[in-house]
């Protein structure tokens, strides 16, 4: 069914939002609707605006400076696929899936700031069982956490990431973040552990040692040793996952298995093609007689709880953009307005994908005002380690998202060029 | 044979924007569609044994919140849309092969490009739950001036999401590599 064309109806809805339609303008909306199923598939989309509009932006971005105490929307928007999906996951567990647990699930190590979230409020979270009806959250991309389950199973919560557990402990969700699981084989008769998000579900895992990361666009299931068997949403078979191989699936059910390659040592933007699906934040522009560029948007940051101007780039845990090593060189080619603060943010993880440990590397500096002409930003990936989340491993690290960030001025930034050189007489 | 709680709970999870638009549409306040739709988890659970499959479960969440949302209109003392319209639009969000997940990933992206004044617009009308009268005494303008920036984001964000899905074709891996 096609949208309606006709931009009356959108004055009528934004009134009707209202309840301040006259009662011959609710006749004429009410007859449109019955008549033309077009009008019906716009005021259809106009409501799912209406929702989208006011979910605040799901994904975290680089931290500097931690907020104060959340909303409940806006902390369980932050949870990954929204409010409802991180209510309902909370009272899922409170429901069904706690009471008759045999042994509870234990938060074991923690490094950085982890929290539980209950229905009582945040509270820090430390060694010890998780409350039955807890989300337990990382918070920044160097805190980390590891839960071990009645079954011996082990999951690994990277940072920035957030899971509830069900199943009777058998059970466990990924709302946000990288969580990698090693399952051990179970005794004969007992269920292993499975792990899923809102799009997949991973389970027959045992013996598996597998990482599943879940951001706003997709699933990804990667399996280092064993092999996991992934279901959609409604519980139908995706794919078998072997060791070296990688699914992501979408949330409109599309999938697709890749194998795990070697990252690369360089990357270099090709901004004269589209952006790559997933593409989070920050749009292309293709002036005539001038390069194409990337352009910052103006989107709600949850972490530093304003609106902000920033590019983001896809996720990529699998992937990766490059290897950093201490001694690869960043090469940003950028025009600039106005001179003013801002950021170039690498959220890395180790160079091993049994582990799901993150961290930041981070230039914060000064974009100049460059007078309509381009300028190259150099700085190595060894001074850009001075920030609050670090990583606490060492090099070489896998960037596997990309931000740039000028808090809350539009500076007029547009990226043309960004590198990564490897360490070596090309740098 | 009934469906498992898990996956009623995945289906809902999976349909949860579809659920809250269609009662938004008659309570006009997204957060009281956001609480009604996890009442709808919560009766779905309860009411667990009768559900066949997957599509039986969103028909009857669509229509247990679209009696939850008109229950909480009549209390506001809204006028709500006409039963038979009621009817069309509940079916038509039922329909299985209606362009959900598209839409919802467009407009993902369409309203990480919506900036300024008009992105504060929309914070305020369907974030913070303000009238157009209310944002128009926050940003002190007109109502009808409101109700014109409200229709014309809209009307942006609809071309936009048109043009997005108009090019959902093209390859998933672009230059940036």
């Amino acid at each position: 069914v096609r949208l309606s064309p006709d931009p009356q109806l959108t004055d009528l809805f934004v009134r009707y939002w209202d309840n301040a339609l006259a009662p011959a303008e609710r006749d004429e909306l009410a007859a449109r609707l019955a008549a033309d199923p077009a009008a019906r598939a716009e005021f259809r989309l106009l409501s799912l605006e209406a929702v989208a509009a006011a979910e605040p932006a799901p994904a975290p971005v680089a931290p500097v400076a931690r907020a104060g105490r959340w909303s409940r929307r806006r902390w369980l928007g932050l949870v990954g696929g929204g409010v409802a999906a991180g209510l309902a996951g909370v009272v899922v567990s409170r429901r069904l899936w706690w009471p008759d647990a045999a042994e509870p699930v234990r938060l074991t190590a923690s490094v950085g700031e982890v929290t539980l979230k209950t229905p009582g409020g945040d509270v820090p979270a430390g060694a010890g069982p998780v409350p039955a009806d807890a989300v337990v959250s990382t918070v920044g991309q160097s805190s980390s956490a590891v839960l071990r389950f009645p079954d011996g199973s082990a999951v690994s919560l990277g940072g920035e990431s957030a899971v509830t557990v069900g199943g009777r402990g058998r059970k466990l969700n990924l709302l946000r973040g990288t969580a990698t699981a090693t399952v051990p084989v179970p005794a004969a008769g007992a269920e292993p552990l499975t792990l899923g998000t809102t799009e997949a579900t991973c389970s027959r895992l045992g013996g598996a040692v597998l990482t599943l990361s879940r951001t706003i666009q997709a699933t990804e299931v990667g399996v280092q040793t064993g092999r996991a068997s992934v279901t959609d949403a409604a519980g139908d078979p995706l794919e078998i996952v072997h060791p070296g191989e990688y699914l992501t699936v979408r949330p409109d059910g599309r999938h697709r298995k890749q194998p795990v390659e070697p990252v690369a040592e360089k990357c270099d933007w090709d901004l004269t093609r589209p952006l790559p699906e997933g593409w989070e934040a920050g749009k292309l522009d293709a002036p005539k007689g001038g390069p194409p560029a990337l352009v910052p948007v103006y989107r709600f940051d949850p972490y530093h709880q304003k609106e902000m101007w920033q590019i983001r780039s896809d996720h990529r845990w699998y992937k990766g953009f490059a290897r950093l090593h201490r001694q690869s060189q960043v090469a940003v080619t950028y025009r600039a307005d106005r001179a003013g603060p801002g950021q170039v943010v690498f959220c890395v993880r180790r160079d091993d994908l049994g582990s799901s440990d993150t961290g930041v590397v981070e230039w914060t500096g000064k974009y100049e005002a460059t007078g309509g002409q381009w300028k190259t930003l150099r700085v190595t990936a060894e001074d850009m380690l001075d920030n609050k989340h670090t990583p606490k491993f060492g090099a070489p690290w896998v960037a596997f998202l990309v931000i740039f960030n000028t808090y809350e001025r539009d500076l007029g930034l547009r990226i043309a060029g960004f590198q990564v050189i490897p360490p070596g007489p090309a740098a | 044979m009934a469906l498992e709680r898990d996956s009623i709970v995945q289906v809902l999870l999976r349909e949860r924007v579809r659920v809250m638009a269609s009662a938004s549409a008659i309570v006009r306040d997204v957060h009281a569609a956001d609480d009604i739709f996890q009442q709808v988890v919560l009766a779905a659970l309860q009411a667990a044994d009768q559900f066949r499959d997957p599509g039986h479960v969103l028909a009857w969440a669509l229509r247990a919140a679209r009696h939850r949302a008109l229950d909480l209109a009549q209390r506001r003392r809204l006028i709500p849309l006409p039963d038979e319209v009621l009817d069309l639009m509940e079916a038509d969000w039922a329909d299985p092969t209606g362009p959900w997940s598209d839409q919802a990933e467009a407009l993902h992206r369409c309203l990480g490009r919506v900036a300024g004044p008009a992105r504060e617009v929309l914070r305020l009308r369907y974030a913070d739950g303000l009238t157009a009268v209310a944002i128009a005494g926050k940003l002190r303008r007109t109502a009808d001036a409101v109700y014109q920036m409200l229709s014309r984001t809209h009307r942006a964000l609809r071309q936009c999401v048109e043009h997005e899905l108009a090019h959902l074709d093209q390859p998933a891996e672009g230059g940036v590599s």
